[in-house]
């Protein structure tokens, strides 16, 4: 393809008023700037363990904000309030059902789990479509309703989870049953988007009556949006009790809010029609990244005070953003998303390896930080011997292959105005397999595990 | 225009498709259809016409399905559809006066909307795309990329949108409800073809419209509806204009078609003024002028910037350069930059998109004509209590006047029949008691008796002294209304006609840029006989190099009484002053 041709093709693309493709960057750049802040203030996080236990704590709530998505794109305002609820009623009848025999192969578990969610969701549906109600007031009941049933279920906190998912929680590794199940709903997702259904549901919840004249079935459509719902809290409400081993009756329900906000923050209209699976999943990162971040910090009795007022805080900065996102982009009219997006990851993977390298390894190392990063020569002849070299020569190998295929990906999709999905989960994998290497080579990282 | 055969001769044969008998259908105490016959063929463009509230949408809803009729028999293709999954399924396509579009999503898709089944696609989606570009480019005669979403597109491609959707199902039935609102004389000729196209193929269609020119353009026979009840059907040699507003209205169609002459600026005192205006960006600035007593027509293309002009006017929207006076009964001038001092120099503006810009749906129709009155006259000083007795007084004077019909004032406005709520919010305009009145397109939608009614309020509203500016999209509403017609073109104004030598076809050329402007170096092309009456009394302050503010000076000669003005319309007259102001030359353009 000639230049002249490409730039033709950019000029299509890039129509004024086409926002789609940048929705998503407040939440990238939210993140990275975010993990830059956690890595610094704690590089545990940057390691196999931290991975591994910041993937079980944030997987019931980016189930919780796919469970939320689904509902929202229906439209109508169906903002289903009672998620939080919902993943605390099937955690305690879950242990309590187990303590009163209920097999604990996890065939069952799962079977239980998700019908118990779609179950609930499929009545929600039905009331909100044929008796009429709003369904933010039909979700708000739920949500009392539930919060009292979870206390008559289990009136505190205790029980067992069953035995197979006794060792989920641990979160030494990434790789645990909870990843996966994450990836799964992920892929899952991305698979819905593909089916007729799909496209369905967001005309819908884009215009109702739209979709009603033009003959979609509305009431087919919504109740099957409830389901897919329902499957997701049930998935979510699986994560939630790997995570806390045990029945607990109102934990569950601080879910609300942060999936909530998690749904905001990555970019969905909580009027209906438009949601993606990753800015859901980038806004629940996020949010568990704030919580983290500040933890590091101490507020004392204040901590939980803080947190709150950061979500808030954040919610507002990154909606004033979006807005303010078509007025910048007038302004700068060579901007592409994907070179903005591989810049910030390499300055992120920069302030990671910063954070979690071991300067003490590396005699002149310590002196002169930054010139490590580009004179790595002069270092490998320097230090060769030392096992915090070999890391960073993993690193560097790895980047370098990394790099050239990034590079390719932006030239094909210059055009684009919006981001390709392959560019996350290559710089998804980048992280990960720095991590190993780190984790695996880095001895300062170890003795800081042990410390902890 | 087509080579088809004669649809009259053809249809008869045809087999019937739709096949109404006796249909009822009530809200509440309201009824839209009052026993409704109806008989479709295939191969034929049925017109369904009649006045506002005459249940025109409400049979069109109950056709596709939207609606199920309380009693009486529907059949289509035999049978009866209840929901509008069923009637695609029958293959009907409906395009409804709304135009229903989800905006949050793309155009391929809102395109294909119900082409699916639930769960499995019918068409891949690499098809879906090429088909959507084509058909784009084929009704709106321009490249519309399929992935964009539809929100961030004008009305008038959404527009398309919902027909190229009814379209693409390939219907055996299509059902238009008002469908070229949005549309502009080209578009609405390039909608024609492919309505042409169809009935060729053998399918059946239904257009409900106001625009009686196009349907007596398009259509093989219509049915008029009046108060819910057909009242006649015409076959196509039948349909001309007098015969339709004849059973419409129920009345003389001669009444309705001479509806007089139209008002004449009594003096040559400026009710507004605009120097160096400009409301679209690197376009000529141009002057404007209007005087007391004047309706002023502004037409124009769609998108041509008389939208725009207007709404500066009223101060809507601030102009991108220049300044706008109103001169106060007492001489003195105010500005006008923005809404609120033209609320205090009394313009009030009334928009024709309702839904938008008009009505308050969830508010009772006594509360959206009343609004902007609550705080003018509240009660005990900051404490702003609502004086419901003089309100009171104001809506009962201002329904009356207007001929309002509703149930109950609390009711809500979305009780009303499009055209009634366009006179509540008319309404609201006179209860401010303006000097300028500048309308939007308010005939939109609305039925001939209704618009006659309006023009002659505004016409008695002018002459007392007012001014009136009237944005329309309907040529036929300027003759004998307008006493001036402005036409835009490309973001100012392009050229400009008398009211009373208005010929419509002039006016259309002019909008399609093939006039010469010739008309804005004399605001008023006077007819002989009123120039003579004047000349001799008042001296003449014709600057030549002031093109654009002749207006005023041409305004300087005219009569006090009625010009006498010959009953057919008459060429525009080009008319030079020479030094002195005494006609120079006057032939009439070609």
């Amino acid at each position: 393809m000639t230049d002249l041709a490409f730039e033709a093709a950019d000029a299509e693309q890039k129509r004024p008023g086409d926002t789609s493709g940048i929705g998503l960057l407040i939440p990238i750049s939210l993140l990275f700037a975010l993990l830059m802040l956690a890595a610094l203030r704690s590089p545990f996080l940057i390691s196999a363990s931290g991975f591994g236990s910041a993937m079980i704590v944030v997987a019931p709530l980016i189930l919780a904000t796919y469970a939320l998505m689904a509902t929202v794109i229906a439209g109508r305002g169906t903002v289903d309030l009672a998620i939080g609820p919902l993943i605390g009623f099937i955690n305690v009848s879950l242990i309590q059902l187990t303590s009163l025999g209920m097999s604990q192969s996890p065939f069952v578990v799962f079977a239980f789990c998700l019908l118990a969610g779609v179950a609930y969701q499929v009545i929600m549906s039905l009331i909100i479509i044929f008796v009429r109600v709003q369904p933010i007031i039909v979700s708000l009941s739920g949500y009392l309703a539930l919060t009292g049933i979870n206390i008559v279920i289990l009136p505190r906190p205790g029980g067992m989870a069953p035995q197979f998912m006794a060792s989920w929680g641990f979160g030494t590794s990434i790789f645990s049953p909870i990843l996966l199940i994450v990836v799964l709903a992920t892929a899952g997702w991305l698979l819905f988007k593909r089916t007729a259904f799909y496209t369905h549901l967001r005309l819908m919840g884009s215009d109702e009556r739209a979709a009603y004249t033009s003959g979609i079935p509305i009431t087919k459509v919504r109740i099957g949006a409830h389901v897919i719902s329902g499957i997701f809290a049930g998935l979510a409400a699986i994560c939630f009790t790997a995570l806390i081993s045990s029945g607990d009756p109102t934990q569950g329900t601080n879910y609300t809010l942060s999936a909530v906000t998690a749904l905001v923050l990555g970019g969905a209209s909580l009027a209906g029609g438009r949601a993606s699976v990753m800015g859901s999943l980038l806004g629940a990162v996020n949010i568990y990244l704030i919580s983290y971040s500040l933890s590091t910090f101490n507020f004392g009795t204040l901590q939980s005070y803080v947190t709150q007022l950061s979500y808030g805080a954040i919610l507002v900065a990154s909606l004033l953003l979006t807005l303010a996102l078509p007025h910048i982009q007038r302004r700068i009219h060579n901007f592409s998303p994907p070179l903005f997006f591989v810049a910030l990851s390499v300055l992120g993977l920069g302030v990671a390896l910063h954070a979690v390298f071991d300067y003490g390894d590396l005699p002149e190392a310590a002196t002169a930080a930054d010139a490590m990063l580009f004179a790595p020569l002069a270092f490998g002849e320097a230090a060769s011997a030392t096992g915090g070299l070999l890391t960073y020569w993993l690193a560097v190998a790895f980047i370098a292959i990394t790099i050239p295929v990034l590079l390719r990906m932006l030239v094909s999709g210059a055009g684009r105005s919006n981001l390709h999905v392959a560019v996350y989960v290559i710089l998804a994998a980048m992280i990960l397999l720095l991590t190993f290497a780190l984790s695996n080579a880095g001895s300062g990282v170890l003795s800081f595990m042990e410390v902890n | 225009m087509t080579t088809s055969p004669p649809p009259s001769q053809t249809a008869s044969m045809q087999p019937v498709t739709i096949s109404l008998t006796d249909v009822k259908k009530y809200f509440g105490p309201t009824r839209a259809l009052d026993g409704v016959s109806l008989e479709v063929r295939a191969g034929e463009i049925h017109a369904i016409v009649g006045g506002n509230g005459c249940g025109k949408s409400t049979l069109a809803k109950v056709v596709s399905g939207i609606l199920p009729a309380d009693t009486g028999g529907v059949a289509i293709f035999g049978e009866t559809p209840s929901t509008p999954a069923e009637s695609r399924e029958l293959g009907i396509a409906s395009v409804f006066q709304e135009v229903l579009v989800a905006d949050e999503c793309s155009v391929v898709d809102n395109l294909f909307m119900g082409a699916d089944d639930l769960f499995s696609k019918t068409i891949s989606f690499e098809d879906k795309v090429e088909r959507a570009e084509k058909i784009m480019e084929e009704l709106a005669g321009e490249c519309v990329d399929p992935h964009q979403l539809v929100g961030s597109l004008p009305l008038s491609l959404k527009q398309w949108i919902t027909i190229g959707r009814a379209m693409l199902a390939e219907p055996k039935i299509m059902i238009l409800d008002e469908s070229s609102a949005a549309l502009d004389l080209d578009s609405t000729q390039r909608l024609f073809g492919k309505m042409r196209e169809m009935r060729d193929r053998g399918a059946s269609l239904l257009i409900v419209t106001h625009r009686i020119a196009e349907l007596i353009e398009i259509s093989d026979k219509a049915t008029v509806l009046r108060d819910g009840r057909d009242v006649g059907v015409l076959e196509k040699s039948q349909i001309t204009e007098s015969n339709l507003l004849a059973l419409m209205t129920g009345d003389d169609p001669a009444k309705l078609s001479n509806a007089g002459l139209p008002v004449k600026p009594a003096s040559a005192r400026t009710a507004m003024s605009a120097q160096g205006l400009a409301v679209w960006p690197d376009v000529e600035p141009f002057d404007f002028e209007l005087l007391k007593g004047e309706v002023l027509g502004v037409a124009g293309l769609d998108g041509q910037g008389q939208s725009e002009f207007v709404q500066v006017l009223a101060g809507v929207e601030a102009p991108l350069a220049g300044q706008i006076h109103v001169y106060e009964p007492d001489g003195s001038k105010s500005i006008i930059d923005g809404l609120s001092s033209a609320q205090e120099s009394r313009v009030a503006y009334v928009s024709g998109d309702r839904k938008r810009e008009g009505i308050f749906p969830s508010l009772s129709i006594f509360e959206n004509m009343m609004m902007p009155l609550y705080r003018l006259r509240s009660l005990a000083g900051k404490l702003g209590i609502i004086d419901i007795p003089s309100l009171q007084a104001a809506f009962d004077r201002e329904t009356e006047n207007l001929l309002i019909k509703f149930g109950e004032q609390g009711d809500r406005i979305t009780s009303l029949s499009g055209g009634n709520q366009q006179k509540v919010l008319i309404g609201r305009g006179f209860a401010l008691r303006p000097r300028i009145m500048i309308l939007n397109d308010p005939a939109r939608g609305i039925d001939g008796k209704a618009k006659a009614e309006l023009h002659k309020h505004l016409r008695t509203f002018a002459s007392n002294g007012n001014a009136v500016i009237y944005m329309s999209s309907e040529l036929e509403e300027f003759p004998s209304f307008a006493s001036r017609v402005l036409v835009f073109r490309n973001g100012r104004v392009f050229d400009a006609f008398d009211g009373d030598t208005l010929d419509n076809h002039q006016v259309l050329e002019s909008m399609f840029g093939q006039t010469d402007g010739s008309g804005l170096l004399f605001g008023f092309s006077l007819t002989r006989s009123s120039m003579e009456g004047v000349s001799g009394t008042s001296a003449p302050i014709v600057q030549p190099e002031h093109t654009l503010q002749e207006e005023q000076a041409a305004a300087e000669h005219l009569s006090p009484e009625e010009p006498d003005i010959p009953s057919t319309p008459k060429p525009i007259r080009i008319v030079e002053f020479g030094q002195d102001g005494r006609i120079v030359s006057g032939e009439p353009s070609a």
